[in-house]
C-alpha cells in the first residue's frame, strides 16, 4: 500500500529561480515544492545556502531528470553519488525520476525519451531501478513520459507497461495527468479507461501542467496554463487514487505569481471535493 | 538476454544520434528499423532544439533585445548544424553558439553591428564561461569588481593598491575552496 503509507503533502509548485522570492513571500499558499535534484549537485556554496533555506521551510520532493534510469548500457554511477547526496541532505518522504532514457554510450540527449515497451527495455529498466534504490533509501516514484517515438515491437499498451514497471520494482507512480493525456491524443486511446488499469494504491504524486497544439499533435510544453480537459482528468484521478501531493509543473512562459497560486487554489479545491464525496 | 540488451541499447543508440547530431550527418543516417514513423524522430529532435533555444534566450536577454527577430533563426541554423552533447550540456551549447556567432559570414547578420551582438552574447555568457574556463577569466571577473570596489571606497592611491593586492591574495585562496558561478 504506497499512497496509504506516505504522508500526504497537499499542493504545490516545481521550484524555480524565477519565483524565489514569490515561494518565500506566499509560503502559506504552498503545500509542498518539488526542486529538481539536478540543480543542486554543484557543490557550491550559493546553491548549497539555497538548499538548505528551502529545505528549512519547505517540505521538499527532489525530482531526478537525468539518471537515465532506462539506458540499456547501465547507470552513470557519478550521476547517482550526487543524487544520493541530495536526497540524503533534504532526507524527503520520495524521491522520483523518469521511466525514459537520456543518454546513452557518452551521448546526452539533453531530452527524455520514451522507452520501447517491451520485456528488454522493462529488464533493463528493472536492473537500473534496483541499482539506484539499492543506493537511496527513500521511496522512488516513476514517472511516465509524452512519446513522440512509436515503437514498432512494442508488446505492451502504455497502461500495462506502466503497471507492470511498478509492479516488478515495487515502486510507486508520479502520475504526469497531462502527459497521460497527450499520449491519449497523439496515440488515440481512452485516458480513463488507461487510467482505471493503473494500479490505484500506487499513485503515489502528479504533476499538472498546460499542453499546446501543433496541428494534430499535443505537445507538452510546460509553458500554458493547465487546459480544462487537464483539470476535468485531474478530477477523476484524485477520484480514482488516494494520492498524496500535486505538482503544478510550469517551465516556460512564467506567468505572475498570483496566476500560479489560482492554479494551486483550484487543485485543492478538486482534491478537497473528492474527499468530501468519498 | 545480452543479445536483447545489445539490441536495445543498438537502437537507443541510433536515436540518440538523430536527434543530437547536425542535420548535415543526420541526412546521411539510414532509417531506424524499430521506429514506426520517422515523423516522430524530426518532433522530437524539433523539442531538443527548442529547449536549446529557450535557454540560449534565457542566457542572453540582452543579445536577443538587440537582435530581435533574427535571434530564432540564427540560433536555429547553428543548432541545425551543430552537434549537441556532453555534461552541462545545454550551457556548453549557448558558450557554443556565441562562439559560432563569432566565425560566422557577417553579412549573414543583415543589418546588424555584427561586433556589438557578437560582444553582447560574450559580455552575457561570461558567468557560465567562468564555470568552464581557466582561472585568468574568473580573475578578469574579480579584477573589475575590486578596483570598483576600490573606486567606491574612495581610498588614497597608495592604500589602494595594497587594498586591492590584498583582496586579490585573499581571492586567489578562496578560489581553491569553491568557484565562482
Amino acid at each position: 500500500m504506497w499512497s496509504a503509507d506516505l504522508p500526504k503533502l497537499g499542493v504545490g509548485i516545481g521550484y524555480r529561480d524565477a519565483y524565489r522570492y514569490d515561494v518565500f513571500r506566499y509560503i502559506d499558499d504552498i503545500d509542498f515544492m518539488e526542486i529538481t535534484a539536478d540543480h543542486f549537485f554543484d557543490p557550491h556554496p550559493k546553491s548549497n545556502q539555497l538548499l538548505s533555506l528551502l529545505s528549512d521551510q519547505f517540505k521538499l520532493i527532489p525530482h531526478g531528470l537525468g539518471l537515465s534510469l532506462g539506458s540499456a548500457d547501465g547507470l552513470d554511477r557519478d550521476y547517482l553519488q550526487k543524487l544520493k547526496q541530495v536526497v540524503d541532505t533534504i532526507q524527503p518522504a520520495w524521491w522520483s525520476e523518469h521511466i525514459s532514457f537520456c543518454r546513452v554510450r557518452g551521448i546526452d540527449i539533453g531530452h527524455l525519451t520514451a522507452l520501447p515497451k517491451t520485456r528488454a527495455a522493462l529488464r533493463c529498466l528493472s536492473e537500473n531501478i534496483r541499482i539506484a534504490t539499492s543506493e537511496i533509501e527513500q521511496p522512488l516514484i516513476l514517472e511516465n513520459v509524452t512519446q513522440s517515438i512509436e515503437y514498432k515491437n512494442d508488446t505492451f499498451d502504455e497502461a500495462s507497461f506502466l503497471g507492470e514497471v511498478l509492479d516488478e520494482n515495487d515502486c510507486g507512480l508520479l502520475l504526469d495527468v497531462t502527459n497521460l493525456y497527450i499520449n491519449s491524443v497523439n496515440y488515440r486511446f481512452d485516458p480513463l479507461k488507461a487510467l482505471w488499469r493503473l494500479p490505484a494504491d500506487r499513485i503515489v504524486q502528479l504533476h499538472f501542467v498546460g499542453f499546446y497544439r501543433e496541428g494534430d499533435i499535443l505537445v507538452d510544453g510546460h509553458a500554458h496554463p493547465t487546459n480544462r480537459e487537464i483539470w476535468h482528468l485531474l478530477d477523476e484521478v484524485v477520484r480514482y487514487a488516494p494520492i498524496c501531493g500535486a505538482i503544478l509543473e510550469r517551465d516556460e512562459h512564467l506567468p505572475p505569481f498570483s496566476e500560479i497560486l489560482r492554479e494551486i487554489d483550484t487543485m485543492r479545491e478538486i482534491i478537497d471535493q473528492s474527499s468530501v464525496e468519498s | 538476454m545480452d543479445n536483447e540488451r545489445e539490441e536495445l541499447e543498438q537502437l537507443q543508440y541510433e536515436i540518440a544520434r538523430r536527434l543530437t547530431q547536425s542535420i548535415d550527418e543526420s541526412n546521411e543516417t539510414q532509417k531506424i528499423a524499430y521506429i514506426k514513423q520517422e515523423s516522430g524522430l524530426m518532433r522530437s529532435r524539433e523539442t531538443l532544439i527548442r529547449k536549446r533555444l529557450s535557454h540560449a534566450k534565457h542566457l542572453l536577454p540582452v543579445t536577443v533585445a538587440q537582435v530581435g527577430s533574427h535571434f530564432n533563426e540564427l540560433f536555429r541554423e547553428f543548432a541545425e548544424r551543430n552537434h549537441f552533447n556532453g555534461k552541462d550540456a545545454i550551457n556548453q551549447d549557448v558558450l557554443r553558439f556565441v562562439r559560432w556567432l563569432t566565425i560566422r559570414p557577417v553579412a549573414a547578420l543583415d543589418g546588424l553591428n555584427a561586433e556589438m551582438v557578437v560582444q553582447l552574447a560574450e559580455r552575457e555568457t561570461m558567468h557560465i564561461a567562468c564555470k568552464t574556463r581557466p582561472f585568468y577569466i574568473r580573475f578578469h571577473r574579480f579584477d573589475w569588481e575590486i578596483v570598483r570596489q576600490a573606486d567606491s571606497a574612495t581610498l588614497p592611491k597608495k592604500r589602494r593598491t595594497y587594498w586591492c593586492v590584498f583582496k586579490i591574495i585573499r581571492y586567489q585562496r578562496s578560489v581553491r575552496l569553491w568557484p565562482i558561478g
